[in-house]
């Protein structure tokens, strides 16, 4: 038999790896192991990196590879297209000394901490066995999900290059935030005379099929194929049949405040001066039983809290002397003015909404809600008969083959903080967009939300949240230029308001930005540079307390309207569908790209993409770049039929296989299937997370991407150049990150800890545990993602039900409970990381 | 190539079941344990048991409710069950705690606290040693973390004049391996029967012979004579030597065959009338209970029915009751230490010694034992396999180096440089003679060629061909460049005149091959088949029978000979004994060789046949050369028929 021989290559990463771990020492011991040479690189990951590992491979005949460098999430797709070229691309094994090592322990430490490391991926290289791929179809559909600007570009776009696509917004209206506002910046151009060509083109195309009111309950599948469940929540009113003529939302209500919850108003009004008190309308009231009209002196009275909305009344009076007011007598605070101005309990969010549906409110709809269930106001006055009882949720099953990503941002939430948010007359930038707004509740008219007075003075305060440690550490990127803006175009309407802005830096860079800037500072608007401290009630005006950093002295801004340039947090949807789909998100929540500056709208996942303010704060333009982007990615995605997915997936060895079924009862994706009395797994249907092999008693699963002969090699070869080492699990999602991330940060911790990247906790079986004591370890940890966030769905309740079982048997077994334990962590969380990792040192020594 | 079923390392049980059968005297019983320490093997439950027990010196339990004495000389050694019964406690409330039979409430560690009852009753306080023997460690093939746990015990069992202990593993494993006085619990009790007070059970038992107790340490009797005192005794059909195992040993064979002797043993069981089955090792118990709590399982179990030894004595005694089977009767100790076994680079050589390799080298690969064996397990290829790694680091005989050099010096393994003979003409078949039909028994190639013309089957004998390779395969060398070599020209079907050659050639080449006996089964009536007063006896080749089942189809060629009368050894068909000549076995040790061949020639002389007949020229060769009795190839047979009729 041939000796194999395996080259290891040791990246310097200039000095990032080279500055702590002597290379040379490594090197040396390296070569010291039989059957292994070593290779140094100041670059492995540059052209002539790459070019030195393909030459080895072939001049010195490597069977297999051992690249010592960075984290495998940076360059794992170079290495693997590098060694592929030469063998099979799952003969190389990656070892992290520079986030796990040189980043994070000193000199000899790291050194001492990089060979045991590099030895345990020697030991795991030997018996890494080829890994084959197989061709699976790609389907052509495209999921876009958010419906804002980035998600409506990269439909259009996409839908232009001939996908199908389908557009899921979880609000009633396609738009986002764009359509709230009022101008844009640098040309001051109406925000919705740009995007509403594109919420009809959206509405008309199509290639699009749009699902507003909808969410994304499941994600199943693979890159090329994956199965989405689509709820779509009831509107109460018949898409089909609705024409969007408004008549059912109508209102006279005229308040920016309303009071908390709803407010009911009355729904029709009697012209005095027309009544001529017939009391026809007071009989027909009587006698359909509501009683809502009384005889009164000159004028039958009316109480809104009889009237069910028949409007009866309206269409029989002789002197059409009774008008309808409201439709609907609910009124609740408008979501798409931003709290300020009112809705009813049907509604559509904006006149030019698409679609143009409207729709009702079940939590507020009287009939809905069963506060009066024979309220019919919207039934009498809706010509085309489209309002329905009896609608409920809609599921809809798709198979698409890629994902776009656009699920934006939303304000950050300050309240109770020094901004003192809660008075009405402090808003934030967004609430100005609406006041701002011609369409908006006030019709354009900047006014104090208390009473309703163009203030006098209006103080702009930037970086709220943003910036600041307490909050977001971040700048929110957009927020000088919107607020020059506004001050601008307030400036320009009322010039005898007194307009200031408190601000830190302006930060004006970009293409006309800077003369923005400068012809907005020319207005007469006063700049103060500042942090504002404290934003105090008087009673009568705001007071804005800020230190004058040019001027050197604390100033008292008495201001009759506060607006707050606050921060930008990923929306609740982006977070939610980060996790769903097991995206990488940063410490701020943010969706990280697959790199932030060449692959900005990839992620970690094939098939799945980004665009717009999911991935971090930025202006309009910029989303709408990034969506053409992903949708140029998407499609060099679809381009192939079929994609080549490499089988590390399990496979049974029928002639083992006792057929207890155990795999097929705990796999989470139903990958295992009985056929002719043989259980056999689904190859495109496995996810690898390996759990079944875990669990399969007869030792007939093997993960063929990481067999339980590799793990444990992987912990024999640390642990025989560092017997009192901790070794740690870690999720490939989760806590492999967070070590990564500690790394980045520079946060120091133990270099007794060694980690073992897993595909997931779940794959941790008992025995890779008892062979890491039985070699000597100090303490196992097994790390996972938190509960109800693994990325198998159950891999890491698996792993802790084993640590459970482990752990008495330790105790019988005279090495103690406490040396293992399982910790659950995000992948952002990398303080909890070293905290974690601390703690359980000293628990072990 | 796909491995075969009954292949694997993990495969053979070390039941002992086969020792008796080998020709040669094979010591499986220590060959195994080195091969799966060779070749790495691994345990079921992800080899979870057989790391557990390098902890051994560490562990740490204790018994409650039992009388101990710390400075007895009586020790008692209760195995690892407590360990096993926390590794497969129920998990309540937990996904998957219960998956992979893994959920059970029995607790096995019992059956060591009711041979404590029942000593503490007869005025017994015993030492505990809480420690595992390490029996499966060494039979797994760990044998570096047996040595470890050898040495790291011995302090254990100072001043200990007698170990006893209620497991049959433990037995063996303390007395032969670890060389300490050692009794189990049943031959105690049997030694105390008239000091112990107990009331008949009104049960019917049937017991089931553990291999180490059994086999490995020839207890019958006592189980069986406390069974009967307290009970009423019922057999399993296969009893005492002949018992077969529990499926199952040193967590090794958790699969489909080990399962498949589980079904048989428990189905057997149920249909005996009996309530319960009755064992001597605890680990028999654990392993024929998974029948009950796997996933998938038909069976559910309402109450325990196999017990121990011990809780049968215990419960006749009244020191114990069947719902005693599910309380847990131990405690942890505090302990917490730390293990060091320095990671070592395996090491065979220090565990081979003369004998083993001439035990190795003795197979004859001729299946016997895979016959014998309940999970059929294929013996000769973990000798093979064996071999390979005794070539590779040159401990194999000369004998069989010589055999190597002429094979890839001159094609073949005698050595001959001349070609003599082939069949240049292109047909649609190709004769593979073989090299001793080519080079020691050219009269079978004559009658061959004789029976096909007969028959008016064309064939070519390429020039190029070489030695199949199959006595190099059968003594450990590879054989991929005359493999290479012989598959370049066997693109054709092949038929062959040599047991050997149609072995290697259907297993290890692929491809389609027959042997003449299968072609003249199909078309032996169209011979002109003169009558032949004869009486002779077919001696079954071991890789025709055996190997391929061929037993019927020589018969019939043999027997479609009009006046010709066709006898059988005693030992015939899957029971046929080998000539000798097998594996290497004639080059490396001819006496012992010959001594195999003159027993079954021997039997022939007394048969008083005419002649004897094989299929295989190997068989042929070994056979003819330490008898004068005529030995004939089935063609040669023919041949001599076909002539007279011209």
């Amino acid at each position: 038999m041939p000796e194999e021989l395996i080259g290891v290559f040791i990246c310097h990463c200039g000095n990032n790896i080279a500055g702590e771990v002597d290379i040379q020492k490594v090197k040396e011991t390296i070569n010291s192991w039989p059957g292994v040479i070593a290779e140094d690189y100041v670059f492995l990951c540059s052209e002539a990196g790459q070019e030195m590992i393909k030459r080895a491979i072939e001049e010195k005949k490597l069977s297999k590879v051992v690249i010592a460098a960075c984290s495998p999430s940076h360059h794992s797709q170079v290495f693997r297209e590098c060694i592929g070229e030469k063998l099979n691309p799952f003969l190389w094994e990656f070892i992290n000394i520079r986030e796990q090592c040189s980043w994070v322990h000193k000199g000899e430490d790291a050194t001492k901490k990089a060979i045991a490391l590099i030895r345990g991926g020697v030991e795991k290289a030997r018996l890494l066995k080829p890994v084959e791929s197989i061709n699976v179809p790609i389907h052509k559909d495209v999921l876009v999900i958010g419906g804002g600007i980035a998600g409506m570009q990269a439909s259009l776009e996409l839908a232009s290059k001939g996908y199908r696509v389908y557009l899921v917004e979880r609000e009633p209206s396609i738009g986002g935030k764009m359509v709230k506002l009022d101008k844009t910046f640098p040309t001051d151009d109406c925000s919705m005379c740009t995007i509403s060509p594109k919420l009809s083109e959206i509405a008309q195309n199509k290639n699009i099929t749009l699902l507003t009111y909808s969410e994304v309950d499941e994600i199943e599948g693979r890159p090329g194929e994956y199965k989405v469940r689509i709820r779509k929540k009831p509107r109460y009113v018949d898409e089909s049949l609705c024409t969007g003529c408004g008549l059912c939302a109508k209102s006279n209500y005229k308040k920016l405040i309303v009071p908390e919850g709803y407010e009911l108003v009355d729904r029709i009004k009697i012209e005095r001066e027309k009544c001529v008190n017939c009391e026809l309308c007071v009989k027909l009231c009587n006698e359909f039983g509501y009683g809502a009209l009384q005889n009164g002196d000159d004028c039958p009275k009316y109480d809104t809290l009889k009237c069910v909305g028949c409007f009866e009344c309206v269409k029989k009076c002789p002197k059409e002397a009774i008008e309808i007011t409201n439709v609907c007598p609910v009124r609740v605070a408008s979501e798409f003015n931003e709290g300020l101005g009112a809705r009813g309990a049907i509604y559509v969010p904006f006149p030019q909404a698409v679609p143009s549906t409207h729709l009702r409110d079940p939590e507020n709809c009287l009939r809905l809600n069963g506060k009066m269930p024979e309220c019919r106001g919207c039934f009498s006055v809706c010509e085309a008969n489209a309002i329905v009882d009896d609608d409920e949720d809609e599921i809809i099953e798709l198979t698409v083959g890629a994902i776009v990503i656009a699920t934006g941002y939303e304000l950050r939430d300050m309240s109770e903080s020094e901004y003192n948010v809660e008075h009405p007359n402090v808003i934030t930038a967004l609430q100005l967009e609406r006041l701002l707004s011609s369409q908006g509740p006030t019709g354009g008219k900047v006014v104090r939300p208390s009473d309703g007075r163009i203030p006098k003075s209006i103080t702009f305060i930037q970086c709220v949240g943003s910036r600041d440690l307490r909050y977001n550490p971040y700048c929110s990127k957009i927020c000088c230029m919107y607020a020059l803006k506004q001050a601008r175009l307030i400036k320009q309407e009322h010039p005898e308001v007194e307009v200031r802005i408190c601000y830190m830096d302006i930060r004006a860079s970009g293409r006309w930005y800077e003369e923005y800037y400068k012809s907005t500072r020319e207005l007469g608007i006063d700049f103060i540079r500042g942090n504002v401290a404290e934003v105090i009630d008087d009673g009568e005006d705001l007071i804005v307390k800020v230190e004058d950093t040019l001027e050197g002295e604390i100033k008292e801004l008495h201001s009759e309207l506060v607006v707050l340039s606050v921060s930008m947090n990923p929306s609740d949807g982006t977070l939610e569908i980060a996790k769903k789909l097991g995206l990488k998100s940063g410490e701020d929540g943010f969706i990280d790209p697959l790199h932030p500056k060449i692959e900005p709208v990839d992620t970690l996942q094939e098939g799945i993409y980004i665009a717009g303010t999911c991935s971090g704060p930025k202006p309009i333009q910029e989303s709408i770049a990034e969506a053409n982007a992903t949708a140029s990615r998407v499609s060099t995605f679809l381009k192939d039929d079929l994609m080549s997915v490499p089988l590390t997936t399990g496979v049974i060895d029928p002639s083992i296989c006792i057929l207890c079924k155990t795999c097929l009862e705990i796999c989470s994706f139903d990958a295992v299937r009985e056929e002719n009395g043989e259980l056999k797994v689904e190859e495109i249907s496995c996810h690898s997370c390996g759990k079944c092999s875990v669990y399969c008693p007869s030792n007939a699963m093997t993960l063929r991407g990481l067999t339980d002969e590799q793990i444990e090699a992987q912990i024999r070869g640390i642990l025989a150049e560092d017997p009192d080492s901790i070794i740690a699990f870690c999720c490939q999602h989760c806590s492999y990150n967070a070590a990564d991330l500690a790394g980045l940060s520079k946060k120091k911790y133990s270099s007794k800890i060694k980690i073992i990247r897993v595909p997931c906790s779940g794959r941790v079986s008992i025995n890779h545990i008892l062979v890491a004591f039985k070699f000597g370890a100090r303490g196992v940890m097994v790390t996972g993602c938190k509960e109800g966030e693994c990325h198998y769905i159950d891999g890491n309740l698996s792993a802790k039900e084993k640590i459970l079982k482990l752990k008495k048997l330790l105790d019988l077994c005279g090495i103690g409970a406490h040396r293992v334990e399982m910790f659950n962590m995000s992948s952002s969380e990398a303080q909890k990381w070293v905290e974690c990792v601390n703690e359980f040192e000293r628990r072990c020594s | 190539m796909k491995e075969k079923i009954g292949n694997r390392e993990t495969e053979c049980l070390l039941c002992k079941l086969c020792e008796e059968g080998c020709p040669t005297g094979v010591d499986l019983i220590r060959l195994v344990p080195l091969s799966r320490y060779i070749h790495g093997a691994r345990g079921g439950h992800g080899s979870m048991f057989l790391t557990l027990i390098s902890f051994s010196p560490l562990f740490s339990w204790k018994y409650t409710e039992v009388e101990i004495d710390e400075n007895s000389e009586i020790a008692f050694f209760p195995g690892c069950t407590p360990i096993f019964d926390v590794a497969f406690e129920v998990v309540e409330g937990e996904p998957y705690g219960n998956y992979s039979a893994m959920g059970r409430d029995r607790k096995y560690s019992n059956m060591g606290y009711a041979a404590l009852k029942v000593l503490n009753k007869l005025g017994i306080k015993p030492k505990i040693l809480t420690a595992c023997c390490g029996h499966d460690l060494y039979y797994s093939g760990m044998l570096d973390e047996f040595e470890e746990l050898k040495n790291s015990l011995r302090g254990l069992f100072e001043n200990v004049r007698l170990v006893i202990t209620p497991c049959a593993e433990c037995l063996h494993s303390l007395r032969d391996l670890h060389g300490v006085p050692t009794v189990h619990i049943s031959q105690f009790i049997v030694e105390n029967l008239e000091k112990i007070e107990g009331r008949r059970l009104p049960f019917k038992f049937i017991y089931h012979d553990s291999c180490r107790l059994g086999r490995y340490s020839k207890i019958y009797d006592e189980p069986r004579k406390i069974i009967e005192t307290f009970g009423e005794l019922v057999e399993f059909k296969e009893n005492r030597e002949s018992s077969k195992c529990c499926g199952v040993s040193s967590w090794m064979n958790c699969n489909a065959t080990a399962k498949r002797e589980r079904e048989k043993k428990i189905e057997e069981f149920e249909g005996s009338g009996a309530e319960f089955l009755v064992v001597s090792c605890p680990k028999c118990a654990i392993h024929l209970d998974c029948i009950y709590y796997e996933e998938g399982s038909k069976r559910r179990r309402e109450r325990v029915n196999i017990i121990d030894i011990s809780e049968l004595t215990a419960m006749a005694m009244g020191l114990y009751s069947l719902d005693e089977v599910w309380k847990r009767r131990f405690e942890r100790d505090d302990g917490s230490k730390r293990l060091f076994i320095p990671p070592k680079e395996r090491d065979p050589l220090k565990y081979i010694d003369e004998e083993l390799r001439d035990s190795l080298f003795s197979c004859t690969t001729c299946y016997y034992c895979t016959s014998l064996c309940s999970v059929n397990h294929e013996t000769p290829h973990l000798i093979e396999k064996l071999r390979s790694f005794f070539v590779s680091h040159d401990l194999n005989p000369e004998k069989h180096r010589i055999i190597y050099r002429n094979t890839i010096e001159t094609g073949n393994p005698y050595g001959e440089r001349e070609e003599i003979f082939y069949e240049r003409e292109e047909h649609e078949l190709i004769y593979f003679p073989g090299c001793t039909t080519k080079f020691r028994m050219k009269n079978v190639y004559e009658s061959t060629k004789e029976v096909l013309s007969a028959l008016r089957v064309s064939y070519s004998v390429p020039k190029d061909l070489v030695c199949c390779g199959s006595p190099l395969l059968r003594s450990g060398y590879k054989i991929d460049e005359i493999k290479k070599k012989n598959l370049g020209i066997l693109k054709k079907p092949v038929i062959t005149s040599c047991a050997g050659c149609h072995a290697t050639l259907q297993n290890d080449y692929g491809i389609e091959v027959e042997h003449i006996v299968e072609v003249l089964a199909r078309r032996v009536e169209e011979l002109p088949l003169k009558k032949l007063e004869m009486k002779v006896v077919y001696h079954d080749p071991c890789h025709l029978g055996r190997e391929f089942k061929i037993y019927e189809e020589p018969r019939e060629v043999i027997e479609a000979i009009p006046g010709l009368r066709l006898v059988e050894f005693e030992e015939n068909r899957e029971n046929s004994l080998c000539c000798g000549g097998g594996g290497g076995l004639r080059a490396w040790n001819p006496t012992k060789s010959q001594e195999l061949a003159k027993k079954r020639m021997e039997e022939a002389e007394k048969m008083a046949v005419d002649a004897v007949v094989s299929s295989c020229p190997f068989c042929k060769l070994n056979l003819q050369s330490v008898s004068e009795m005529e030995v004939l190839d089935v063609t040669e047979l023919l041949a001599r028929a076909l002539k007279k009729s011209f």
